[in-house]
């Protein structure tokens, strides 16, 4: 072997050493993964916040007497760390002093805000999860009226975090509920035309439920869009997918399954009004009809079907916008569109946008496509 | 000499520019032009093209000659001289600070390591690929710049598609806010000037005059799917709020359950191999410029690449924080982009025009 050769190997060999990740190298069982973090008032000290850290413990071995144990078989130990501090970061400094293993936020899967929470401290915590360059910003965000702690701990609930991650992560329908990440929630907040808005998330004798979401102006939260006026939310943005509606038609109800919305928004003048345009499409199949599957239904049927759809969509999406309205916030972005299309507008948008919203008239049209007539009749 | 081919000439110049402002240029955008960042954006490839067109102009004139030789062609040796003289640091800052961005980006994904580690790190080797020659650097550029193209223009579209927002604006706003995120966008430029250099090391046929605009043509395109990306996702106004957008819209790709689940490391391996390159044709490329200003051959380079390489580390660990990188880059390189990118190639073709010199077969 040549000298040069042998030199390249030793270089290589050398050049392995700094893979390991240098100063930065862990060993994964030597990390605390945080997955989940509930923020509530602290009733003590109106300048600091209740931090409790959710903290899986995967070895099987591992039974301290401070652990919450739920369920059978592996992974099913975790630990809630608690601690009264102004920031997230001293929190996990303070914390260190509990725990042989460091604090870790890359695995960070939820973050749950107690709706008490001044809207300067709902912005700090946001903050230093997005200034955190090693935390996961796309972690899923909530809002409870309830202990925010209280959903990392249920003892009726197998793996809090995992449980209120599969609602957003695995099942495919999400129709009543709103799927933010902590990121998203943060990018809306710095801009101008638009609300945030998050999840809503209340306790049940099952454990938990997500329906429901809250609308913000800036931190602070506003208002509250019901779980049926969410329906109609994600039919506006045109995020529905998967879902079964009911709808009136003659004294009777029909149903239509895999409901898929898809919608164009913007903003326009109209004899010197400002009109919010609306144009959704809806496409189902027909699950159950008026009469149960007793009569056939005809071409003509159908079409009265996709009218009923039509009107009945048209006036819940009024209704849900004429709500906003009252409360002078617009969580569907209107004015977002309109000032990036038309940015010549955008200094009256930036200053002016929830009171030329509120006033604003409404034009909603909706088309809606029914595919299958269903397997009865 | 060994001449490199089309593929080599091109990669080893697109490699030599767009890191400095890469992680940044969206929130630079954003920040100077507002809603006219788009506009902006097409102002700064427009021109890229200007600057491209000037390049290849001089190259097609003096296809013998490179760098610091075209000048004294031009100017004679002691205007030439002094311009290298000014040349020189303004080069190295632009390059240290390239370095201080790329390390302090590696120091978000390594809190622990110091910052010097990485900055010892790559410019060192850095500096043993530059001691290899440039040949050798085009052979390495031909494989890097495509791999990384694609795994750039790929993530890029990934998260574009995932992204809510498909707005794009069809006004221009503000003529001055357009001219201000031009000016402060130029510095992705900053690089480009290695064409000169390159100019006796590449095969001059047909295809060559064309080197310039299909290298500024594939960096607008880079850039352009780059700047939608972070824009379909994080809009007009949050870039402005973040130090690295490009990095946080790239993480926003967090692929679970993939075959390429680990695609952070994967954009990390690229990006350091990206930078790697870059730093050492620069290291190269300023050697062999203080090689030839002091009147030594070209092949003399290696001596005067330890100077250059001490002066690049002492610059970047001089910048004491992001602030003072960001200064840098908004007080003096701004106004020396525009000064080496089109300002002297321009004069450069204005007084060869004027002297009417060109390339004569001896």
């Amino acid at each position: 072997m040549s000298v040069v050769r042998f030199r390249r190997i030793v270089l290589c060999l050398l050049l392995c050493l700094p893979l390991s990740g240098c100063w930065d190298y862990h060993r994964v069982n030597d990390r605390a993964q945080v997955t989940g973090i509930a923020v509530d008032p602290d009733p003590d000290n109106s300048h600091h916040v209740i931090f409790t850290l959710h903290v899986p413990i995967f070895s099987q071995s591992s039974n301290s007497s401070g652990s919450n144990m739920s369920g059978s078989g592996s992974a099913k130990h975790y630990k809630n760390f608690t601690v009264s501090c102004g920031t997230l970061s001293t929190a996990l400094s303070e914390l260190q002093t509990r725990n042989s293993k460091e604090f870790y936020l890359a695995s960070l899967q939820v973050l749950i805000l107690n709706e008490h929470l001044q809207d300067k401290q709902i912005e700090r915590v946001v903050a230093s999860i997005m200034g955190n360059m090693s935390s996961d910003k796309l972690a899923f965000i909530f809002m409870t009226p309830e202990t925010a702690a209280g959903f990392l701990s249920g003892s009726s609930i197998d793996e809090p975090v995992d449980d209120l991650v599969n609602v957003f992560s695995r099942v495919r329908q999400s129709g009543y509920t709103v799927r933010r990440r902590t990121w998203e929630f943060w990018r809306d907040t710095t801009q101008p035309g638009i609300n945030p808005t998050t999840a809503m998330l209340r306790s049940s004798p099952e454990g938990f439920d997500v329906g429901g979401a809250v609308v913000f102006e800036g931190f602070q939260p506003v208002c509250e869009l019901p779980m049926q006026d969410v329906v109609y939310y994600n039919i506006i943005l045109g995020k529905l997918k998967n879902m079964a509606i009911s709808f009136e038609y003659n004294d009777s109800d029909f149903e239509l399954l895999h409901i898929k919305s898809t919608s164009k928004r913007f903003v326009r003048q109209v004899h010197g009004h400002l009109q919010l345009v609306l144009k959704i499409l809806l496409k189902g199949d027909l699950d159950v009809n008026a009469t149960n599957g007793e009569i056939e239904v005809s071409p003509q049927d159908m079409q009265l079907y996709e009218k009923a759809v039509e009107t009945t969509v048209e006036q819940h999406t009024i209704e849900v916008i004429r709500a906003c309205q009252r409360n002078k916030v617009d969580p569907f972005g209107f004015g977002l569109r309109d000032m990036v299309v038309h940015p010549k507008d955008a200094s009256i948008i930036s200053n002016h946008w929830s009171t030329l919203f509120s006033s604003a008239q409404i034009d909603v049209r909706v088309k809606a496509e029914i595919g299958h007539k269903g397997a009865l009749n | 000499m060994q001449r490199m081919t089309y593929l080599q000439t091109l990669s080893l110049a697109s490699v030599s520019y767009l890191p400095l402002a890469y992680w940044i240029f969206p929130g630079v955008a954003v920040k100077y032009a507002h809603l006219d960042a788009l506009w902006a954006m097409l102002g700064v490839i427009g021109a890229s093209l200007v600057m491209a067109w000037g390049h290849q102009w001089i190259n097609n004139r003096l296809p013998d000659v490179g760098g610091f030789d075209i000048v004294v062609r031009v100017c004679g040796r002691g205007i030439a001289t002094m311009i290298g003289v000014v040349y020189v640091p303004c080069y190295l800052l632009f390059v240290a600070l390239c370095c201080y961005f790329f390390a302090s980006m590696m120091k978000a994904y390594f809190p622990a390591t110091p910052r010097f580690v990485f900055l010892m790190t790559f410019v060192l080797l850095s500096w043993r690929g530059a001691w290899g020659g440039i040949e050798n650097l085009g052979r390495v550029a031909s494989i890097v710049f495509p791999m990384t193209l694609v795994g750039n223009l790929t993530s890029c579209i990934a998260v574009m598609i995932r992204g809510e927002y498909r707005w794009i604006p069809t006004q221009v706003v503000s003529l001055q806010d357009t001219w201000l995120g031009v000016l402060h966008l130029l510095p992705l430029y900053l690089g480009f000037n290695i064409f000169l250099m390159l100019n006796p090391y590449y095969y001059n046929s047909r295809l060559s005059k064309w080197y310039c605009y299909i290298s500024v043509v594939i960096a607008g395109v880079a850039m352009l799917t780059s700047f939608f990306a972070v824009l379909s996702n994080l809009g007009w106004f949050a870039p402005e709020h973040l130090t690295f957008p490009m990095q946080f819209t790239l993480g926003l790709l967090h692929l679970r359950g993939f075959l390429i689940e680990r695609i952070g490391i994967v954009i990390i391996i690229l990006a350091t191999a990206y930078t790697v390159l870059f730093t050492s044709n620069h290291i190269w490329c300023q050697a062999t410029l203080i090689a030839r200003i002091l009147g030594q051959p070209e092949d003399d380079y290696r001596r005067f690449s330890v100077l250059v390489v001490a002066i690049i580390v002492g610059m970047a660990m001089a910048v004491r924080n992001g602030a003072d990188a960001l200064w840098l880059y908004n007080h003096v390189l701004v106004p020396i982009s525009w000064c080496l990118l089109l300002g002297v190639p321009l004069l450069l073709v204005a007084l060869m025009l004027i002297r009417r010199i060109q390339y004569t077969c001896e």
